[in-house]
């Protein structure tokens, strides 16, 4: 049995969650939120996370109804990430894993994302779509590593909808990427939008661009509601990952679908995707905001997981790093 | 019409048209896209395809013979090419590893029609190894151009040899190395400027999200 505690913090979301065993003993999260009309900057998101990880750790174990010397493992997220704030939950990290005198284990935070789907859904070897607003990739599962098929050329998917949302001056709470979803549900005229998808990679950067310097006068004429615009957006982006991820299912002849990552909450991604899904015989698995989104647990889970199969990390290898891919990790528990 | 085979966005059914053996490939309506964008897509898509096609062709490539267009189905009908994909060839050419030279020589043609390709101002846009066909006689075709257009720029060439790559590596990472004797290919085939597009090609390999910038 192993009881594993995990941090993550690489974006503006400090979650702190423990496992045991598959079983989440507690998921706690608290999110920072900036005014409408901006982002999160590395500096305020790196004192938000700090300023809460201490009160929020107290809440996680109590929740759990665990005691720190019953925890086996401590975990962390080593990257991919926004540096100040990944090295603010590092250094807690490393700090009750001395404390505690437990093991430390890094552990990449896409792949998390990817465990921790494929532990609520129950999927075996999905087509894995990762969408959030730092990430987008479609993945495949070969040789012991998750290898990139499609990614994106430029900016995320969940920063481009991130970004239009300041240009409308929406709320980000909950978060930015949700008020456009349910904007979008009163949309109904389409407006055509750049749709750029190369080979199996996809690129954003072109329509923001594009939508951030038509809106104000579609808007101002009165010939496009933000509702219409939200919709148009959405459509448009999620047709380029539903398209690509269904190009990477028939290369691989796969034959499941999973969607993790923050705007893997999204109900029209899943429900597009579900279409694709039962025209060619698939399956979709996603999860809903709880595990969708950043969150501890999922760093303690995978790091149990390379814990179990044999892992250890010399206290060296325990620092951060912005930028880690998926497929640089070697695979040893599947 | 048979159903031949379905890729991820088409249909294609084998036929006879006027005697010749044919297929027909169907860009079907997708039902999770919006109806403007789904229309607007698979037309784009059906009329691009048809135009590289011929352009490909007046420059001397091989590709297939298109017999009829049907823009508002969106179906090309055109020549069955009996051939092999180089996928299949080079997973077929694994389990035979001494004939290098052969596979060498293969590799410079696919690098040749490329350049080829480029120097006649064609864009493929899904440069795969499953879109190039090895005939009998080794001659290759070129088919699959969905995502093409004309007159690319040097950015649009190197991204082609880039989803090349990215297609050789992932899928036939034994023969990764080989890779280099398609540039060689490339280059003789490409005259005009060819290292803007070989060094627009390096950054756009160093482009690829959180890669380490190290070295």
């Amino acid at each position: 049995m192993v009881i594993s505690i995990g941090f993550e913090g690489s974006a503006n979301k400090l979650g702190i969650g423990i496992v045991k065993d598959g079983e989440v003993l507690s998921n706690c999260r608290r999110t920072y939120i900036t005014p409408p009309g901006e982002g999160f900057l590395p500096r305020e998101t790196a004192q938000h996370h700090q300023n809460n990880i201490i009160s929020l750790l107290e809440e996680t174990l109590k929740t759990a109804g665990i005691q720190p010397n019953q925890i086996n493992i401590v975990c962390f997220t080593k990257g991919p990430g926004i540096g100040a704030p990944l090295v603010s939950v590092a250094a807690v990290a490393r700090t009750v894993a001395q404390l505690w005198n437990k093991p430390l284990i890094p552990v990449n935070h896409c792949i998390a994302h990817i465990e921790m789907g494929r532990l609520i859904t129950g999927s075996d070897n999905p087509t894995v779509l990762y969408v959030s607003g730092g990430n987008t990739q479609v993945i495949a599962y070969s040789g012991n590593r998750y290898r990139i098929f499609g990614e994106t050329i430029d900016i995320a998917v969940g920063n481009c909808l991130d970004r239009f949302a300041r240009v409308l001056k929406l709320s980000n709470d909950p978060s930015p990427g949700y008020n456009i979803e349910q904007l979008a549900k009163n949309g109904s005229k389409y407006h055509k939008l750049p749709y750029v998808v190369k080979g199996m990679d996809v690129s954003f950067s072109g329509i923001l661009s594009y939508i951030e310097e038509k809106a104000p006068l579609l808007l101002s004429s009165g010939e496009y509601t933000p509702e219409d615009l939200c919709f148009s957006l959405q459509e448009t982006l999620f047709a380029m990952l539903i398209e690509t991820t269904e190009r990477a299912m028939s290369h691989c002849q796969s034959k499941e679908v999973l969607i993790v990552g923050g705007v893997g909450c999204n109900e029209r991604l899943q429900e597009m995707m579900k279409i694709m899904c039962d025209e060619r015989g698939a399956t979709l698995y996603a999860t809903d905001e709880r595990f969708c989104i950043d969150n501890g647990v999922m760093i303690a889970h995978t790091g149990a997981l390379m814990h179990k199969s044999g892992y250890k990390a010399q206290w060296e290898e325990t620092f951060c790093t912005q930028r880690f891919r998926t497929d640089e990790v070697e695979v040893t528990w599947r | 019409m048979e159903l031949y085979k379905q890729g991820a966005e088409s249909k294609i059914y084998s036929t006879i048209y006027l005697d010749r053996k044919a297929i027909v490939k169907e860009r079907f309506s997708k039902q999770y896209r919006n109806k403007l964008l789904d229309q607007t897509l698979r037309k784009e898509r059906t009329k691009a395809e048809s135009k590289a096609i011929l352009k490909c062709k007046q420059g001397g490539i091989v590709t297939p013979a298109i017999y009829s267009l049907d823009l508002n189905d969106c179906k090309i009908t055109m020549e069955k090419i009996n051939g092999q994909t180089i996928n299949d060839y080079l997973i077929n050419m694994r389990n035979k590893k001494d004939d290098n030279a052969k596979l060498t020589s293969i590799l410079m043609n696919i690098g040749g029609i490329v350049g080829k390709m480029h120097s006649i101002g064609v864009f493929h846009g899904d440069l795969t190894t499953s879109n190039i066909l090895k005939m009998e006689d080794d001659t290759l075709a070129l088919i699959d151009f969905g995502l093409s257009h004309f007159n690319p720029s040097i950015e649009d060439k190197a991204v082609d040899i880039y989803v090349l790559e990215r297609a050789f590596t992932s899928t036939h990472s034994y023969f990764t190395h080989f890779f280099a004797a398609i540039l060689d290919g490339y280059k003789n085939a490409y005259k005009s400027n060819v290292q803007a597009v070989i060094d627009q090609y390096q950054n756009v390999r160093a482009r690829g999200r959180k890669r380490e910038m190290i070295g």
